[in-house]
């Protein structure tokens, strides 16, 4: 039986097959029916749907959709269902801008995702404790069902004020719509995302209800398709954080999938802190690796919304493939790769000096990866670069050039770098429990609890790892502190120590639980890291290659 | 310019960005970590402006005032690793006396190589009323505890001396010092990141490569300003009339020179016996903000960008109060500073700009004793709309220009205060009309869930609203009133202080932006 890594990007598909014997991948242009052209890619891969034992598939779809939405007048919208007196919430955001100093004041809110006339407040309250101050209203929902569904709606968010305190009133608002439209994809704030918080709770949600009758049709459809194949085995997402999880309760997480993955993929090419780049056909992604693995954040912005909750770092250019050279007068990257005889084909528009414009690519890839690292505190000329993405081999040398470094890494199948770090991700399950009580309340025995109730939900206290997200005081942020199974008693102290290690003073407060978590990390079947081999790998004048742990180093100086 | 010229610009930036997130992850006070009214910068070891946080603007342009009211008092060679300098006095380079600056010296290879220092709004330093923004003080002595620059702390930690005075002045002291506390740890994480900057060029490494930064980015302000299609230019603004008080007007003249911007305010009004006024930081920041927005993107934004700015400020003015003259409601005069000098500004610059922002946010605070007899004292800061244009309606509801502060989310007013906010939406209509509207402003209404709550309002824009540009109309003008449970309604000024008991309603409404081109030219709905 074969494993399978899918990572489904603007104009390909990369897939890689493993666990079989042998390893094998393919890179499969992307034309119209998706389902179709994977299996059309299998066919090629030699891999029948029957032998498939678990696939693993990362979209950049998710972010390409955003992407196009930003500025498209035309696309699909949903609906919002708020607390009355705050159905502008999406609007309002946190009155914050984008760019300090353009005159013209920008800001990052989902309203371009959400009909404006498809939004409704209702009279339904909670307070913040989750006290009822006034119940779900059975006819006042079921009227906008009605409105939803004469304006064509497919999707609404709901998210009410408290919800993250207590879900029951946008459960009982979600049943009223399942009453009057059956088909309607409804998504929950307290489900998607139940933290305090009402503008990024509704950026979640609305983000959550969007992506399901935009980005996952085609992803059902092929999920159906190859079912209908009779594909049995396990399947599995590659979410922001470049590990692998069953069903996620929130798309939101998957939205960053794609380029986690390859970050995952080359981060087992390099030792210590590096930047990661990746160049795909639409977009070119960064990101730091710290400790081997994608370096993580849990807010910032991407594709124009303002996203929390936790995935890799990524800051994502306008620069690819098939986007123009910034500054470069209109011709595409491919264009330019083209022109200098780099790959084949026939250039989109005419390139007078492909020299000239690919400097100016690596120019501007420097600049930005030079920006990212040192806003993160990171030196670039000390930290390594490894590049991946369809045209990442063939620019890596000048990037590294225009940053004055000695070297740059190209991990094993740098063209498939998505694919390869799903195939290498751990599969990842957790269990969480809202807490919200003083830190000194959390007695050993209440510990003990949890992880027992964790063990049976994860797999065994052997491989599960128990956390407990704690802020100095209620709604300031909050650290993740590992619980020593052993001495569950240490939580405060290991508390105090990790809260000097990051900021270096004491908590600014006794401590406050939020959020108990347990994880399991499942690295069975993953591809170990010497699986595959680099191919060949041109190495451009003045250049020389060596093969490192995971990839190939291209270093200055010659053979 | 160097290779490594830009590079460290960039660390430099990231190690303020650094600082900035250090205050908003560790500050306690709501105003701080929610609102994000603070900001982070460094400075030359001579005081040059060497690199922001992405800030308020209103406060980063306080900052470099203090550092030269910091070296006034006490030069740079008294000054030793782990000392700790405090400020907040604004008749020595301060904004008003809620923000506190925090500066270390930072040392490496036994030598001065610059400094840290950071802003940020406290939530109660003393004064008449609660949160220490009296909107009926007529002299600075009723806005709290004034502090001239001092040494506060040594080795890194805070004076047991300080200590005393923050207890014995402040409302809430521990909060003060917690953030306080922040700000010393962000200090400390600028001077961990510049010692690895030396590690790397060595001092006189840094140094020479820090003074050509500053030198570069002089170059390029003259650029733009050389850029400009008319070298003058002149607007007047100002803040609503006042019965008692009369017309507030701000004047600015703006010519382009040999030296670089002169910005002119002669003709402004006179200070009055308000909490109105502002001190020169207050035009510092309107000028540096309107200068950066010349610059294109990748230019370098540090002290080089001052060196091109001479600024006229008459004595005793409302943009350059002399003592005693009170200033704790000067944020809407920094609004007014830069709308004026935005206005101007429009008039040189050849890319269309957009119509004026609304020129105002509320800033409120909250206070008085919870259900349990605790005591409670929160802040919050409320935008109107943006202005419309050039190519594109104003987003609603913004922290424009000088401003960036953030909203406080209901969720957290409501689980932090006896508060419950009724309403927090979109004040439609409120934006000028045009080709491209205004952003519209908010309403608020905040309901009292026990007796006493004493509230001090800080608003403007209730009756003079800019003029829309290219024909575009203007904004509606803010408003604010109180819903006595009784049904009594009480219209209130731009300035209240007033007292909510249970079941009364608080409604404000932001004004909006103003509108850009003929509302016939709009594009049909």
């Amino acid at each position: 039986m074969t494993r399978l890594g899918v990572d489904i990007g603007a104009r390909f598909i990369d897939m890689l097959g493993w666990g079989d014997g042998r390893t094998r991948a393919f890179k499969q242009p992307v034309s119209g029916d998706l389902a179709g052209n994977v299996l059309a890619g299998l066919d090629r891969l030699g891999v029948a749907p029957t032998g498939i034992r678990e696939l693993r598939l990362a979209s950049t779809g998710f972010l390409n959709r955003l992407h196009d939405a930003q500025g498209a007048g035309d696309g699909p919208r949903i609906g919002l269902i708020a607390t009355a007196g705050f159905e502008d919430v999406a609007i309002l955001g946190r009155q914050d801008r984008v760019a300090l100093y353009d005159p013209v004041t920008r800001v990052a809110t989902p309203a371009h995702l959400i009909d404006e006339a498809a939004v409704h407040g209702i009279s339904a309250r909670m307070d913040f404790a989750g006290r009822e101050l006034a119940p779900v209203d059975p006819a006042q929902v079921a009227r906008i069902a009605g409105d939803l569904a004469a304006r064509g709606i497919k999707a609404v968010a709901v998210c009410l004020l408290h919800a993250h305190v207590d879900g029951r009133h946008e459960a009982a608002v979600a049943e009223a719509l399942a009453a009057h439209s059956p088909g309607l994809t409804v998504s929950l704030s307290h489900r998607v995302d139940p933290e305090p918080r009402e503008f990024e709770r509704t950026v979640s949600t609305v983000l959550d209800a969007w992506l399901r009758i935009t980005a996952l049709p085609d992803l059902t459809a092929l999920q159906g398709r190859l079912q209908a194949a009779g594909f049995t085995g396990r399947w599995t997402w590659g979410d922001g954080r470049g590990v692998l999880v069953d069903a996620p309760r929130s798309l939101v997480p998957l939205v960053a999938g794609g380029p986690a993955a390859s970050i995952r993929a080359a981060a087992v090419a390099v030792e210590g802190d590096a930047v990661a780049l990746d160049i795909g056909s639409r977009t070119t992604d960064i990101a730091l690796i710290r400790g081997g693995a994608p370096a993580l954040t849990e807010g910032g912005v991407l594709a124009g919304l303002p996203l929390r909750g936790v995935r890799a770092d990524i800051e994502s250019l306008a620069i690819g493939g098939a986007q123009p050279v910034p500054g470069g007068g209109g011709p595409t990257l491919d264009d330019a790769l083209i022109s200098a005889g780099l790959i084949p084909g026939t250039p989109g528009s005419a390139v007078a000096d492909a020299g000239a414009l690919l400097s100016r690519a690596h120019g501007y890839l420097a600049e930005a990866i030079t920006r990212h690292a040192t806003s993160r505190n990171v030196d670039p000329s000390r930290a390594g670069l490894v590049v991946t993405g369809g045209a990442g081999a063939l620019l890596a040398t000048g990037i590294a050039e225009a940053l004055g470094l000695a070297s740059v890494t190209l991990p094993d199948l740098p063209t498939l770098a998505g694919a390869v770090g799903l195939a290498r991700a751990p599969r990842r399950s957790e269990h969480f429990q809202r807490v919200d009580a003083p830190l000194a309340d959390l007695t050993a025995a209440l510990l003990a609890d949890f992880a027992r109730g964790s063990d049976a939900e994860t797999g065994g206290a052997d491989a599960t790892s128990l956390h407990a997200r704690i802020a100095p005081r209620p709604r300031m942020p909050e650290l993740d502190v590992a619980i020593d199974r052993a001495r569950p008693e240490r939580l405060q102290a290991d508390y105090h120590a990790a809260y000097e290690a990051r900021y270096g003073i004491a908590p600014q407060g006794p401590g406050h639980v939020t959020q108990l978590y347990a994880r399991h990390d499942d690295t069975t079947g993953a591809l170990g890291p010497d699986a595959l081999t680099q191919g060949d790998t041109a190495v451009p004048e003045g250049w020389r290659a060596r093969p490192v742990h995971g990839g190939t180093r291209l270093e200055r100086g010659t053979a | 310019m160097s290779q490594a010229d830009p590079i460290l610009q960039m660390r430099l930036d990231g190690m303020a960005e650094t600082m900035q997130r250090m205050l908003l992850d560790t500050a306690v006070s709501p105003v701080a970590r929610e609102a994000a009214d603070c900001a982070s910068a460094l400075f030359t070891a001579q005081g040059e402006l060497l690199a922001m946080s992405d800030a308020i603007p209103l406060l980063l342009g306080a900052l470099p005032g203090q550092i030269t009211g910091l070296f006034a008092r006490y030069p740079s060679a008294t000054m030793r690793e782990g000392d700790i300098f405090i400020a907040n006095d604004p008749y020595s380079g301060g904004t008003h006396l809620p923000d506190i600056a925090v500066i270390l010296p930072v040392f490496a290879e036994g030598r001065m190589v610059g400094l840290a220092a950071s802003l940020l709004h406290h939530q109660d330093v003393g004064g008449s009323r609660p949160g220490s923004v009296p909107p009926d003080a007529d002299d600075i002595f009723k806005e709290g505890l004034r502090l001239p620059v001092m040494r506060a702390g040594s080795a890194h930690r805070l004076s047991d001396e300080f200590r005393g005075l923050i207890r014995a002045n402040s409302r809430v002291p521990e909060t003060v010092l917690a953030d306080l506390g922040a700000q010393i740890a962000a200090a400390l994480s600028a001077a961990r990141g510049w010692q690895r900057i030396v590690d790397d060029l060595g001092v006189s490494g840094f140094l020479e490569t820090a003074a050509r930064l500053l030198d570069t980015a002089e170059a390029q302000t003259m650029a733009a300003l050389a850029a400009l299609s008319r070298p003058e230019s002149h607007a007047t603004d100002g803040l609503d009339p006042d019965a008692t008080l009369g017309t507030s007007d701000v004047r600015v003249s703006l010519t382009v020179t040999p030296e670089g911007l002169r910005a002119d305010f002669t003709g402004s009004s006179p200070q009055v016996p308000a909490p109105i006024n502002c001190v020169t930081s207050g035009p510092l920041s309107a000028v540096l903000y309107a200068m950066l927005t010349l610059l294109p993107p990748e230019s370098l934004r540090n002290g080089g960008i001052l060196r091109c700015l001479e600024l006229v400020l008459p004595e005793a003015s409302v943009v350059n109060a002399a003592p005693p003259a009170p200033v704790n409601a000067r944020t809407n005069m920094v609004r007014a500073i830069t709308s004026t000098v935005l206005a101007a500004l429009a008039a040189m610059d050849p890319n269309s700009r957009p119509a004026a922002n609304c020129g105002m946010a509320y800033v409120i605070a909250f206070s008085g004793r919870g259900t349990d007899g605790s005591r409670f004292l929160a802040t919050e800061i409320v935008a109107g709309g943006a202005g419309g244009g050039p190519d594109a309606p104003g987003a609603h509801v913004v922290s424009c220009d000088v401003g960036n502060a953030r909203n406080t989310p209901v969720e957290v007013i409501e689980a932090d205060l006896p508060i419950r906010v009724l309403a927090s939406e979109r004040r439609r209509g409120s934006g000028g009309r045009g080709r491209f509207a205004g952003g519209d402003g908010v309403r608020r209404i905040y309901e009292a869930l026990v007796d006493g709550i004493s509230v001090s309002i800080r608003g403007e824009r209730f009756a003079r609203v800019p003029d829309g540009a290219a024909g575009g109309g203007a904004p509606m003008p803010a408003a604010a009133q109180i819903r006595r449970k009784g049904g009594e309604v009480q219209v209130l000024g731009p300035r209240s202080a007033i007292r909510l008991d249970r079941g009364d309603r608080l409604v404000i409404e932001s004004c909006g932006g103003a509108g850009y081109g003929p509302e016939a030219d709009a594009a049909p709905p």
